[in-house]
């Protein structure tokens, strides 16, 4: 092992149907397949009396549900689905990398005459598409809600003709939602592909006990990641809905 | 764009991911587990309420035990007192009756005395006068003539039997 492998973009696997799989996509469908599971394994057999196993996932769910409630107030019924798969959906794409063999264990491949490494699997999160692809369904649903919400109200604060300055404020505004979805992906991105290269370099530099802390700080970045996007998504969409009308 | 690695294909997969992921986890994973959660919070709070009422229920019926106990304390105190007074009652007539009985028994204890008396004193009378005669026979027969015999006892007996008139 002469060299460190870092590589911004995630890398193809194989071809399914003429489509390219990466090994980010294929980390995604992993962690889609032990949630879904999980889920199913718990929820198929739900009684008043909860055992352990339901017990913590009451208390994950009930938790983060009554934390998103505090933001949005009651809508969060018809926002929880949103909020709370970006949460868990996030927050176990970001752990997925710190699982030993996620990013080390992969073939060799000859590209370009020159023999490259490509691992099997990468942090779901460690993939710009990965992270754009949420920050896009999320400002969508946002746009969506406001629009369905509020109507013309919502409308009226992108394309205002009343008077200029609202005009400009509108063309800001519509600026703004743009930039969400860039605030969204980079942050979310730069934040695990940045804890990533970090495990990389200190276990090439020093493999023994050296990156433990940095796998706990890991955990808890990954953690707090995937708590800033949702609750972003629970704040802004509490914003979109709110009407300032009176 | 191509630098950082954004691809259309790829983009596009992971969005459909998140939305299926939205729809999946929305139907098997949150939707039971709140209405578990709901449903639990409600059973408690039934709980909660039933054990008040039941409470509330429970004073009442103590209220309703010692009013109970006091009334039956107070009947009692009158059944008793009623009792007593009857006893009184009673006690007093059968002394009465007692004494009147007394006195009915001892009245006529004192007339049988009297008959008794009455009769022993006319046996008395009766024999007295009989062991007078034959005593006096027996002593005058020596003494007297026949003659004087009978006159001295008829007058003696005359005597005699005035005495003991």
């Amino acid at each position: 092992m002469g060299e460190v492998h870092i590589s911004l973009k995630a890398e193809k696997i194989f071809s399914l149907f003429g489509f390219s799989i990466t090994n980010s996509i294929l980390a995604t469908w992993l962690v889609m397949a032990v949630l879904i599971l999980a889920s199913f394994a718990v929820t198929s057999k739900l009684s008043l009396i909860p055992s352990r196993i339901q017990s913590i996932f009451e208390m994950m769910i009930g938790g983060i549900y009554d934390l998103f409630k505090t933001i949005t107030g009651e809508k969060i019924k018809k926002f929880f689905p949103l909020v709370g798969t970006l949460f868990f959906f996030i927050i176990f794409l970001n752990w997925m990398g710190l699982i030993p063999g996620v990013g080390t264990i992969g073939i060799y491949e000859i590209v370009h005459e020159k023999k490259e490494f490509i691992p099997l699997l990468r942090a779901g999160s460690a993939d710009i598409n990965t992270t754009l692809a949420f920050a896009i369904v999320s400002v969508v649903l946002i746009q969506f809600y406001g629009f369905t919400t509020l109507g013309k109200e919502y409308l009226g604060r992108f394309i205002n003709l009343k008077n200029p300055i609202n005009f400009f404020v509108g063309i800001l505004e519509i600026m703004s939602e743009g930039t969400k979805i860039i605030s969204f992906a980079f942050r979310l991105f730069g934040n695990i592909f940045a804890g990533e290269v970090l495990l990389t370099v200190v276990a090439f530099l020093m493999p023994l006990f050296a990156p433990l802390p940095f796998l706990a700080l890991e955990l808890f970045v990954g953690f707090i990641q995937a708590l800033v996007f949702s609750m972003l998504t629970a704040v802004f969409l509490s914003v979109a809905t709110t009407s300032h009308e009176h | 764009m191509d630098k950082i690695g954004v691809e259309p294909v790829a983009l596009l997969t992971q969005i459909i991911n998140f939305l299926l992921m939205v729809l999946i986890l929305s139907k098997i994973l949150y939707k039971p587990i709140l209405k578990m959660l709901d449903e639990r919070k409600k059973k408690i709070e039934e709980g909660l309420k039933y054990t008040e009422k039941m409470q509330l229920e429970m004073e009442k019926l103590e209220i309703k035990k010692t009013e109970v106990l006091d009334k039956a304390r107070e009947e009692v105190k009158k059944i008793i007192e009623e009792g007593k007074k009857a006893g009184k009652s009673v006690e007093a007539d059968i002394i009465k009756s007692a004494h009147e009985e007394a006195k009915h028994i001892i009245e006529s204890g004192n007339k049988e005395i009297d008959s008794e008396k009455a009769k022993m004193l006319k046996a008395l009378h009766r024999e007295t006068v009989d062991v007078s005669v034959k005593m006096a026979e027996k002593i005058l027969k020596d003494v007297l003539s026949q003659e004087d015999q009978r006159s001295i006892i008829d007058k003696k007996l005359k005597q005699i039997a005035g005495l003991v008139k």
